[in-house]
């Protein structure tokens, strides 16, 4: 679905270093600061460098149109830098369509998560949603690869049956298979997740997929689900 | 994610020069994952009486494609790495001494690549065997390498040289 943003990565000189990844979270990050953001908080919050994140910025101005310069008509250039960017309707558009397929990125609670995970030995979780696309998972390696690719340190992906959550089925190593079930406080706690910013609590529906990202920080976790959202768009 | 020990007795030894080439393959391939492969020699080294084995990199060849993961594809094609390997070891007498690809934001492996990497060395042809897996970060240009040494994953020494030998 996102072929709209095969052009930002067209260079006639020196290809980006971004990736898909960092596009759709920045994306996420200007939706969450409607008053805008600056280059250095996006390169912090996207953990790339200071040269990725200017490109970034330009090519999500100049190709995509999805960000502008809040008041274009800011007295100076300072004042504009320090104000930093903002959604344009065409990016607010566009994020809304990414939400259909990915409604949320929060992050967890290990205390609660800690079951369900390997490794929780400094692991941070942060979780998304990806609508009906349960069926496209087979063991969650292809998931787990994407998370460890952006530095992540895994993925559990978790499967909405219509009733509860589940593993999806060919990912059962014998580390997993003491835990098949998973308890009930932990089907709770994502049943009444609330989506950042709004009092919404998420909708599960049959074939829905959750995704727990990890990373020995948050940020690095919230790629992590990201990336491995990614893998099923 | 495994947890690998760090084998400071084997090392993957390359120039500046050669570096440089395989960063220029990763910004080439951008935003697809870059491969390549380096050919060199393996030495063995006796070291305050302790066995080193040194990996010294000559050649880099990086492979152009327009696969979003070119090492998986590699994998799936061993006859095309294979005919590679023959061609730099009949030109310039070097072996295969390392399996190169980049990942967007680390260079620990993926569960895929540990899979590959045993998979390589049981795949009969001794070529392939012992081979060090080189992972570059995008984000920083950082290198790293992993083998699979007597039936166990390490992670070894990557040193970049500045002299062009
Ligand atoms: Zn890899």
């Amino acid at each position: 679905m996102f072929q709209e943003l095969n052009e930002l990565f067209e260079s006639t000189t020196i290809k980006p270093t971004f990736e898909k990844v960092h596009i759709i979270l920045a994306l996420f990050i200007f939706g969450e600061n409607l008053e805008g953001i600056g280059r250095y908080r996006l390169q912090k919050e996207l953990l790339i460098g200071s040269g990725t994140s200017r490109s970034l910025i330009k090519k999500l101005k100049q190709r995509g149109g999805f960000i502008t310069v809040p008041n274009g008509d800011a007295k100076s250039e300072s004042e504009s830098k320090r104000k930093g960017h903002i959604l344009t309707e065409k990016g607010l558009d566009y994020l809304n369509k990414i939400k259909i397929h990915i409604p949320f990125l929060i992050e967890g609670n290990l205390e609660i998560l800690k079951d369900i995970i390997i490794e929780t030995n400094k692991a941070n979780p942060y979780i998304c949603q990806v609508k009906n696309k349960g069926n496209r998972i087979t063991n969650g390696v292809t998931q787990r690869d994407a998370a460890i690719k952006v530095d992540g340190i895994g993925a559990t992906c978790l499967i909405y049956n219509g009733d509860r959550l589940v593993f999806p089925l060919g990912s059962l190593s014998d580390d997993d298979k003491n835990k098949t079930e998973i308890n009930k406080t932990i089907q709770n706690y994502f049943k009444s997740l609330q989506i950042k910013n709004t009092i919404e609590k998420i909708s599960l529906e049959k074939n829905d997929v959750i995704i727990i990202g990890l990373g020995d920080n948050t940020k690095k976790a919230r790629l992590a689900a990201l990336n491995a959202a990614l893998t099923l768009i | 994610m495994r947890i690998i020990k760090f084998e400071k007795d084997i090392k993957l030894i390359l120039n500046q020069l050669l570096l440089n080439q395989l960063i220029v393959c990763v910004k080439n391939a951008s935003p697809n994952e870059a491969c390549g492969l380096l050919f060199g020699e393996v030495k063995e080294i006796v070291h305050n009486g302790e066995y080193q084995y040194h990996f010294r990199g000559k050649k880099f060849s990086c492979i152009e494609s327009n696969q979003k993961s070119p090492v998986a594809f590699l994998m799936k094609n061993l006859e095309e790495l294979n005919r590679i390997f023959q061609e730099a070891f009949q030109k310039d007498n070097l072996r295969l001494i390392s399996i190169f690809h980049s990942h967007p934001g680390g260079t620990y492996p993926s569960e895929t690549d540990f899979t590959n990497m045993r998979f390589l060395d049981n795949c009969g042809n001794k070529a392939f065997k012992n081979q060090i897996w080189a992972i570059m970060n995008v984000r920083n240009m950082k290198l790293n390498g992993y083998i699979l040494f007597n039936n166990e994953f390490m992670q070894i020494e990557v040193k970049i040289k500045n002299s062009k030998t």
